[in-house]
């Protein structure tokens, strides 16, 4: 690129007052901000706006929209109790009703909810054959997608009574995936706390977790605009890459669980276990965009499934699936067309893998109740 | 330090707050050295005694050579490029070497020891600028420099120092006889430069990193469909790496009140591969060509000799590249590409007036940017047989593997394609360039640093040319 002399074009203007030239240089940057947040808005995504609810914590507000264009592309509308889905009235008579827990793999914000694997699910229940077959011959079959982005294991357990009460589930499906040291994150509103070789259970609403700047931005109606989520997650992403760490979109580094993560998990299966009467956990493990595999499975998804069996909780590990499924079809399960192969959240095709092994389990489950039914229905 | 880190501009915004305390031009001269020697160290501080070597080995050998008459004159250049040769072959080459040997010995049973030499950043860039000093005084092109702290400059001057522009002695030493200052104009127009550069390093190159690296880091795993989008994606990296590093380079120098000459125009709207090497790494194949295909005979010994010139020239160019055998190939392929281009204009001369046609030109145009793709696969990869299974596939249409669209980067090369276009259609216009002074201007320019923010990768790669 060649320039010529500039000095004919430079308009010459006489020296201004520092607070003259501070106060253009602040009014562009405010300018400037708000064409980024029209273009952000337009490109990337307007997220949700998030509330305090009083019962289930920080969650998406009630019947807002959002729109992700970060990781796939997709409108999000949530209902009165932030969760992805349609309005959720009591239960009635003759309807088979599963909560769907988990977390941004559950909520499936990359594409659309007719897409997620909750509601591949309810489709699939709810054919007319199936429904026949179910026990308790159900008329209809909802299958809720519950799944709270950025959320942990832990708050299904410090919420199972919240969630029995305002959803009246007959089956629980929980979505879990290796979360290491998130699950000691002071940023959560449920999770764990070290004392020493100890941990603790704890339960902190989001106000008292954010820092002073999170505070400041909300007060001021900053925190939900574009520019602020999508400008503090960069910086966030700068940081991490500085020191080298993963960031937000990739799977956390392959080491090895502490002995306090794999306590939590002990007991949280066993909470689970306890509040949670019909329940089915599903492991997700992580993909690997630089080996377009699974990241190899670490102690925390053994001793989950390990757990589950020895506590009687019915347990999916997606890994065998997703293996099975790669070989034959070279389909990624993770990974959209704005990402990488393998990197990031589960895709349609991950959520179908997903879908149809809950359908499995489900028809495990008809045939073993059948079984149980039959002799009876003999006499 | 890259231009891209934190470490820089601390370094940038002390150098020129230098120059609001010194105002001599030597004492502005000398702390412009200083810079240069931090920047240079910042790296490596062992790095400093090899190019400190070269800029007094080159600098008292100019002035021999200025000063001597034939043939002892001529005796004098051949050392001195034998022994800026013989640098870059050791600390550079020399593994490489001993590698290849170590195929043909180890029929023998016997193998020579691989040695731990540490690659000194930017060296086949200063030894090829030093190399040029001593032949343009041998040719009477140019006047010894008669002091050393400006040969010193010339070798160590930071904006160019770890990936060029190779600057011409020619160009650069006059400018030394100037007032060096800060002009506000030039400070404005560098500063664009500059954000430009950082745009097409920050915001494109490093994202389309991402899928050139995943799948060219194991092409086995992808359908040759994949492949090929991951070809277009590296050459798109490529370029904005490269030529982005360059317009920062300019725009630093242009800032400090220096001109360098461009090192990139469209080349991908190039016409035909002798075109595309008059647009491309423009200070390199201009060395090339004034320093190696001239001397070697040029096209002044007959056909023949003019192909096979021209096939050692762009042979070498490759292995300048890096010490290894998928970089001589590419070199050759280009240096076979040019002789048939040659070839062609020679035999058929009477297709001057189709040739300007629109339909052959968009083939053309065609041909040479999918020859320009092949070759970026041979560059690319890290071994030939990679490069093998990457053409394979493509060319087979090989479905085995994953299958992906990359949406983003089928817009991005859309995007980088037409603006090639533009801006060689734009090319005779008056540059158009943001003067802050004007608070709609400032409000533009802000947003493009906003968001250079936004849209930059956060896990930037090393600029590609570091390891040349």
């Amino acid at each position: 690129m060649g320039y010529t002399s500039a000095r004919n074009n430079v308009r010459r203007v006489g020296r201004r007052p520092v607070w003259i030239e501070a106060l253009r240089l602040f009014g562009a940057l405010v300018i400037s901000l708000l064409l980024w947040e029209g273009i952000l808005r337009l490109t990337v995504g307007a997220p949700a706006p998030f509330v305090q609810h009083p019962r289930l914590g920080w969650t998406p507000k009630p019947f807002a929209t959002g729109f992700n264009g970060r990781e796939g592309w997709s409108r999000s509308t949530y209902n009165e109790l932030g969760f992805r889905d349609a309005r959720i009235d009591p239960k009635p008579p003759g309807e088979l009703r599963i909560l769907c827990l988990g977390d941004s793999y559950t909520e499936g914000g990359g594409m659309a909810a007719a897409r997620t694997f909750p509601k591949l699910l309810e489709r699939s229940l709810g054919s007319p054959e199936r429904l026949a077959r179910l026990p308790g011959r159900p008329t209809s079959v909802r299958v809720i997608n519950a799944g709270r982005a950025g959320t942990t294991m832990a708050y299904s357990v410090g919420l199972a009574e919240t969630y029995q009460e305002l959803v009246d589930p007959d089956w629980v499906v929980l979505q879990v995936r290796d979360y290491g040291e998130v699950l000691f994150d002071p940023i959560h509103e449920f999770r764990f706390v070290r004392a020493g070789a100890d941990i603790s259970f704890r339960n902190s609403w989001h106000q008292e977790n954010v820092g002073a700047v999170k505070r400041a931005l909300v007060s001021l109606g900053l925190r939900e605009s574009a520019v602020c989520k999508f400008g503090l997650q960069r910086a966030k992403d700068f940081l991490r890459a500085a020191s080298r760490q993963p960031t937000r979109d990739s799977a956390p580094k392959a080491q090895q669980p502490s002995s306090q993560t794999l306590r939590a998990v002990d007991w949280c299966v066993s909470q689970l276990r306890a509040r949670y009467p019909r329940l089915v956990v599903v492991h997700i493990p992580y993909g690997s965009a630089a080996s377009a595999a699974l990241t190899s499975p670490q102690a925390e998804e053994t001793r989950l499934v390990e757990d589950c069996k020895s506590n009687n909780v019915p347990v999916i590990p997606m890994r065998r699936w997703i293996e099975r499924d790669y070989a034959v079809t070279r389909v990624p399960p993770f990974g959209f067309s704005n990402t990488l192969p393998w990197s990031g959240h589960p895709n349609e095709h991950g959520n179908a893998l997903v879908a149809n092994a809950l359908l499995r389990f489900f028809d495990q489950v008809e045939a073993t109740d059948n079984q149980k039914a039959a002799p009876e229905s003999d006499e | 330090m890259s231009f891209t880190s934190l470490p820089f501009a601390v370094f940038l915004l002390t150098l020129l707050a230098g120059f609001a305390v010194l105002k001599s031009r030597e004492q502005r001269m000398g702390w412009l050295l200083l810079g240069g020697v931090v920047f240079y160290g910042y790296w490596d501080w062992r790095f400093l005694l090899l190019i400190g070597f070269t800029s007094v080995f080159d600098y008292y050998m100019g002035q021999a050579i200025g000063a001597a008459k034939q043939p002892h004159r001529k005796r004098l250049l051949i050392a001195d490029v034998v022994v800026n040769l013989s640098l870059l072959a050791t600390f550079k080459y020399l593994n490489f070497f001993i590698d290849s040997a170590n195929v043909a010995l180890s029929a023998f049973g016997t193998r020579l020891g691989a040695l731990e030499i540490i690659l000194p950043i930017g060296i086949s860039f200063f030894v090829f600028e030093a190399i040029s000093y001593c032949v343009d005084i041998y040719r009477d092109e140019l006047r010894p420099c008669t002091q050393w702290t400006e040969f010193a400059l010339f070798i160590f001057f930071f904006p160019r120092m770890i990936s060029g522009p190779i600057i011409r002695p020619a160009d650069f030493l006059p400018q030394l006889q100037r007032r060096i200052e800060l002009t506000t104009p030039n400070v404005i127009m560098g500063g664009q430069q500059f954000l430009v550069g950082m745009t097409k390093k920050l915001v494109i190159a490093d994202n389309v990193a991402g899928f050139s690296d995943l799948v060219f880091g194991n092409p086995t795993a992808y359908s040759g469909f994949t492949i090929l989008q991951a070809t277009l994606a590296y050459s798109i990296q490529i370029f904005c790496d490269f030529s982005g590093y360059s317009d920062m380079a300019v725009g630093l120098a242009k800032v400090l009140g220096f001109d360098l000459p461009a090192n990139f125009r469209t080349p991908y709207a190039a016409a035909n591969l002798t075109d595309f090497w008059r647009r491309w790494h423009i200070s390199l194949s201009s060395w090339l060509r004034d320093y190696l295909y001239i001397p070697l005979g040029g096209s002044r010994h007959g056909t023949l000799r003019t192909y096979l010139n021209l096939f050692i020239t762009m042979t070498l160019g490759g292995l300048w590249h890096g010490a290894s055998w998928h970089f001589v190939a590419w070199g050759a392929l280009q240096g076979a590409g040019l002789a048939v281009h040659k070839f062609y204009l020679a035999q058929w001369p009477d297709t001057a007036r189709a040739r300007a046609s629109l339909p052959w030109r968009v083939l053309s145009w065609l041909l040479t940017f999918a020859f320009v793709l092949v070759a970026w696969i041979v560059f690319r990869c890290q071994t030939l047989q990679d490069a093998g299974v990457c053409i394979s596939r493509i060319v087979t249409n090989s479905t085995a593997g994953i299958q992906w669209i990359s949406v983003p980067l089928l817009q991005v090369a859309v995007v980088v394609l037409l603006a090639h276009f533009a801006a060689a259609v734009m090319r005779t216009r008056k540059p158009v360039f943001l003067n802050p002074a004007r608070f709609s201007h400032l409000v533009l320019i802000l947003s493009w640093v906003v968001g250079i923010f936004f849209l930059a990768a956060a896990n930037s790669s090393p600029f590609i040319y570091f390891q040349f």
